[in-house]
């Protein structure tokens, strides 16, 4: 297979199932939103009946839709820990991947919403000097998350470069 | 030191700082004779009711305003009902600047403006007004304390001892031809002149209103942007380039060479005709404020000759960005990009990453390659049935946006390791990769 994001050789390390479970429930929180208001609007109006006969079938396959895209959204997230660099791949269609050495890194953030905490996952963030630098793993596991944090400032400071 | 006495902004500072009100009431005039007619009385009492409260107001902020500077910090105190009080670390100070509006001017004041780490109008703390001296006095123990000892402590606004001779100078005739040949500028004058060829069909009265309105628009613009540029000049100092520009207001700042993060060419199309380009900036630590100033703080130079440009930049990188061979995106890229594929191009070498693209407008991206702070790679589907990838590269704050878009996918990868590699990528490189010293691109 010829494909560019699939380098032989790299560690390549996928983050947690919990990621597209907790994708997943936002989703499913969705439809029942708009499932809720389409029901209502059709009780307010006298002859609401057609907006709820279509509205509702056209949400469901929406949703039915989004749930394989965010599957597989969800599934191409991966990262690799190199010698000298960091890999964060990302994306389906658009498929984006970032090199950051990690002497290059100002900080790493580990981050976990109440969601997130829930699914027990957390989101790790490396910065650089460049605003452009959009280094985010999500779906990690909180220990998994600290130790890569201790990892990647151990080897910040190792290889650290100046501005 | 810690007893350093509190200080007071120069007494004439709310006569400076009411501008506004006069403003404000030249509205209000006008808007009277309106409705009015034109009334002497009025407006001379409406003129000078303004003029006192503006007056009032203006004295008793500043009393309320005072400043202390002590061996940590400088403390701000000001407002009068919701008061206000700063306090900014000296170590933390990013940049100290001198500026003279040109009313200031007339007085002998300036604005010292203290610029943080932070992003945003909160970055910057401004002292209006002081007598110009005492500002660079203040600056000069501002940079010293901050051990900043790479910044330039001399007088910002006249030339002083150490500086090195002038090694640009813009020419007034061909800066002002240069705004005008801008492609923004050339457009804008197009659009009115479809509208005159149009007001016929929308009415006489409603064309000449709108042809007038564009018209003082776009004169105050170019006469605005003449003034900021007017006399820049770049000379060489111990600290680095040294750029003085404005008529009115003088603008002066210093660019370290050591902080220079890349610089890029822009050529409109009309310039290119004329060999001409301008060249900006980006500086780490140099905090962005509104549009105008924005590029006045990331302009290296405003126009010149493209030789005289280049030679610039090689100075300021210690590297020809004209010895960097630059090589085409595949021809397969045209369905992509039509137009501009013939313009889209990349190049390296040990010092220097080299993008081009733009076809009204090229842009060439210069980046010394250790400063290069990260790189991504992307690829929408259009791109993977093409097998093409874009390599962006990644940099602090500023004006210099290298990409490098539409490359084969095998050379966009060696590409990225290239870019981030502290030696060369020797790691999974794809299969059929050359070694990474070679990876300038292939031909098309």
């Amino acid at each position: 297979m010829e494909d560019l994001f699939e380098v032989p050789g790299t560690p390549w390390v996928r983050v947690s199932p919990a990621l597209a479970r907790l994708r997943h429930q936002m989703l499913i929180g969705g439809l029942v939103l708009v499932v809720v208001a389409i029901v209502v609007v059709t009780a307010l109006l006298s002859d609401g009946f057609l907006i709820a006969a279509v509205g509702i079938p056209v949400a469901v396959v929406a949703a039915a839709f989004g749930w394989r895209l965010v599957s597989r959204n969800a599934a191409s997230w991966a990262y690799a820990e190199r010698d000298d660099d960091l890999f964060v791949r990302r994306g389906v269609s658009f498929r984006r991947i970032e090199v950051v050495p990690y002497g290059r890194m100002q900080l790493v953030d580990v981050t976990a919403g109440p969601l997130q905490r829930r699914h027990g996952i957390a989101t790790v963030h490396l910065h650089t000097a460049s605003p452009d630098t959009i280094a985010r793993i999500p779906g990690l596991s909180p220990d998994e998350a600290a130790r890569l944090r201790d990892r990647l400032t151990a080897r910040g400071e190792a290889q650290a470069a100046g501005l | 030191m810690t007893d350093a006495p509190v200080r007071r902004l120069h007494p004439v500072s709310p006569l400076l700082r009411g501008g506004l009100f006069i403003v404000a009431w030249v509205g209000w005039v006008i808007n009277d004779a309106r409705n009015e007619g034109v009334n002497g009385n009025r407006i001379a009492i409406s003129g000078g009711v303004v003029l006192l409260a503006g007056l009032a107001l203006g004295t008793v902020s500043w009393w309320f305003t005072r400043y202390r500077v002590d061996a940590e910090e400088i403390r701000i105190e000001s407002g009068i009902f919701v008061r206000r009080s700063r306090r900014v670390r000296i170590e933390r100070l990013q940049a100290v600047e001198v500026q003279q509006p040109w009313l200031a001017r007339l007085f002998g004041l300036a604005e010292l403006s203290l610029e943080t780490a932070g992003t945003g109008g909160d970055a910057e703390a401004k002292l209006a007004f002081l007598p110009y001296v005492e500002a660079v006095e203040l600056r000069r123990l501002l940079l010293d304390r901050s051990g900043r000892r790479e910044a330039d402590v001399s007088d910002p606004l006249r030339p002083a001892a150490d500086d090195g001779p002038v090694l640009y100078r813009a020419l007034p005739g061909r800066l002002l031809a240069s705004l005008v040949l801008r492609t923004g500028f050339v457009s804008a004058v197009f659009s009115v002149a479809l509208g005159v060829a149009l007001s016929p069909l929308i009415g006489r009265g409603i064309g000449t209103a709108v042809l007038l309105g564009a018209v003082i628009t776009i004169g105050t613009v170019l006469i605005r942007q003449y003034l900021t540029w007017f006399g820049f000049t770049l000379r060489e100092t111990t600290q680095g380039l040294r750029i003085r520009s404005g008529l009115l207001s003088v603008r002066s700042q210093t660019v370290p060479a050591g902080r220079v993060q890349g610089v890029v060419f822009i050529e409109p199309v009309l310039w290119r005709m004329l060999g001409w380009a301008r060249v900006d900036v980006t500086v780490a630590g140099v905090a962005r404020s509104g549009d105008d100033e924005r590029q006045l703080v990331s302009a290296l130079v405003p126009v010149a000759s493209r030789e005289e440009a280049r030679a610039l930049v090689h100075r300021l990188l210690a590297s020809d960005p004209a010895g960097v061979p630059l090589t085409l995106a595949p021809s397969r890229a045209r369905p992509l990009d039509p137009i501009g594929r013939r313009m889209l191009q990349v190049g390296l070498t040990d010092a220097l990453a080299v993008t081009r693209r733009g076809r009204l407008t090229t842009r060439t991206d210069v980046v010394p390659r250790g400063k290069i702070q990260s790189v991504h790679v992307r690829q929408g589907p259009l791109q993977s049935a093409l097998r093409l990838a874009s390599v962006h590269l990644h940099l602090p704050v500023g004006p210099v946006a290298a990409v490098a878009e539409h490359r084969d996918q095998d050379e966009a990868w060696r590409l990225a390791l290239a870019l981030t590699g502290r030696q060369p990528a020797t790691g999974p490189t794809p299969p059929a990769g050359p070694p990474p010293t070679a990876s300038t691109p292939r031909s098309p």
